[in-house]
């Protein structure tokens, strides 16, 4: 652990580069690399929810003015949305590995119930617990889901009719899913549990937050014992 | 405003549609026994809708060639008379060559499946008279009308990117004129009015057909969509498949089942997956990491 105080600057150059690393009493938790893919996931995600919701439901039919009419939110939509799946699969690149099985998933699993009330306090969490593990699958297999379906509905005709209605439940199906999955994503990290949102920004966590969430990882890290 | 021109339905609409004045619902009757084929309505239904630049196209599958004018319909081919060949085999075992004419368009449905899967606000309206008609200024060219449409109609254009098909000559209706199509049959197998009054014309020329020697005489009018606003008089009418019309056509029911169950069912796990984070919050609180200070709190 480096005892040596860097300026702030220094800290994001370092951070940048290089995780799962103490400075200055923090952990840094994702490079900027991580972070610059999420971000570009975030927005495009963002914008094919919004022109996506105007297709959904007339409820909301007025946003398609925020993106220059209906017109436009069928032209732009398909190319917001092979934005979020191409970083969707930069992301799967930097964390498919991490994102693997690990021995304290299925314990992690066996306390979901203690884990949303607050109760659990797992010692053998490692930087990603099974949930987020869970999320990042699904967000992949849901991306793919999503292109698939979404190649059919950009171009209807140049599939058979079968294909069509496959795709339109499809759609819909991982729609409600993700939209499901986002609202307790972004809930999750940032009202329900302060301390993690700056991990997306700045890189970094407290000591405080890595023990207490991810508490393995906080050992493999710093190198202190139970 | 008229008040055939009064709007019973309108695409992706949760309010109630405008129309209160009541008009009768209108038909055109095709009568596929006395049609000669002289595609005089097609060259009527270009002529009034002004669609030019129609070039007429051979059917490359079809080794011999065919009489029809197009393949297929078009974004700015609205009205296609279809020379569906079929040879009768006769007892004696004879065959008989019979063109089975069948004019190819909208069919202004009852229960118009383009109309439920449109999911653009007023892109897609049904007049108190019963047509079905594209307001091309709400389209968004997404043609989920395509999928919906039991009879494979609506075209989408290539430039405007907008979907088109018969209007059943709403701007003549408006005025008390009859569509052009049939202003322009020169046999009377084409005939415009009421739906009523027509229905009894196409009986009356069923049991004509029959006596003659037609027995599998019909009318087209498919209960499966509500009836339709273009009614046929089919010679051979136990197959309309031969005249390239579906025997029971119905709105998808997976297009029922996407818009009346998937989305009111999706919407309200997305609304109770919010409502969750709330009651999550109010019960629960923050899950904050012992001994983290204020200002770790707020440094995002």
């Amino acid at each position: 652990m480096s005892q040596e105080v860097m300026t702030q600057s220094q800290l994001a150059t370092l951070a940048r580069e290089k995780e799962d690393l103490v400075v200055n009493g923090l952990l840094v938790r994702h490079t900027a690399a991580v972070r610059l893919t999420h971000w570009l996931v975030a927005i495009f995600f963002s914008l094919s929810l919004f022109t996506g919701f105007v297709i959904f439901t007339p409820f909301f039919a007025g946003w398609a003015g925020v993106f220059g009419g209906g017109p436009m939110v069928r032209t732009l939509h398909p190319w917001f949305a092979l934005g979020f799946t191409i970083a969707v699969f930069f992301l799967y690149r930097y964390w498919k590995t991490k994102m693997r099985k690990e021995s304290g998933d299925e314990e992690w699993k066996d306390n979901f119930g203690p884990y949303i009330r607050y109760e659990s306090e797992l010692q053998n969490v490692g930087k990603y617990n099974a949930g987020q593990k869970i999320y990042f699958w699904a967000v992949f297999w849901g991306a793919i889901a999503f292109l698939a379906s979404g190649i059919v509905m950009w171009f209807p005709t140049a599939f058979p009719y079968f294909l069509r209605t496959v795709s339109y439940w499809l759609h819909e199906i991982t729609f409600v899913a993700f939209v499901i999955g986002i609202i307790y994503h972004i809930y999750m990290s940032t009202t329900a549990m302060p301390g993690t949102f700056r991990a997306m920004t700045r890189g970094t966590v407290t000591k405080d937050w890595a023990k207490w969430h991810h508490a393995r990882w906080y050992r493999e890290v710093t190198g202190e014992k139970k | 405003m008229p008040s055939n021109m009064e709007l019973r339905r309108i695409s992706a609409t949760p309010s109630p549609a405008t129309g209160v004045r009541t008009a009768p619902t209108v038909a055109k009757l095709i009568d596929t026994t006395t049609c000669i084929g002289c595609k005089a309505c097609e060259v009527a239904c270009q002529e009034w809708n002004d669609l030019f630049n129609v070039e007429t196209e051979l059917e490359p599958s079809r080794e011999f060639g065919s009489y029809q004018t197009m393949p297929d319909l078009t974004a700015n081919f609205w009205n296609l008379i279809r020379f569906n060949e079929h040879v009768e085999k006769r007892p004696d075992g004879s065959e008989k060559f019979h063109w089975l004419m069948a004019k190819d368009q909208c069919m202004h449905c009852d229960d118009p499946g383009c109309l439920k899967a449109c999911p653009a606000p007023g892109a897609i309206v049904q007049y108190t008279n019963g047509v079905v008609d594209f307001q091309q200024e709400h389209c968004i060219g997404c043609e989920y009308c395509v999928t919906g449409c039991p009879f494979d109609i609506p075209r989408l254009h290539k430039r405007t990117k907008k979907v088109y098909k018969c209007t059943l000559c709403t701007d003549r209706l408006a005025y008390g004129l009859e569509p052009a199509c049939i202003k322009a049959c020169p046999t009377g197998c084409l005939e415009f009015g009421t739906k009523e009054h027509l229905v009894q014309i196409a009986n009356a020329r069923v049991e004509q057909l029959k006596h003659n020697g037609y027995e599998k005489a019909a009318i087209y009018d498919p209960p499966g969509v509500g009836g339709t606003g273009v009614i046929y008089v089919l010679g051979l009418g136990d197959q309309p498949e031969l005249y390239g019309l579906p025997k029971d056509p119905h709105v998808p029911w997976t297009v029922s089942v996407w818009k009346h169950a998937l989305k009111p069912i999706g919407s309200l796990l997305m609304i109770g997956a919010l409502l969750g984070t709330i009651i999550h919050y109010v019960r629960y609180g923050r899950n904050e990491a012992p001994g983290m200070r204020k200002a770790d709190r707020e440094e995002v």
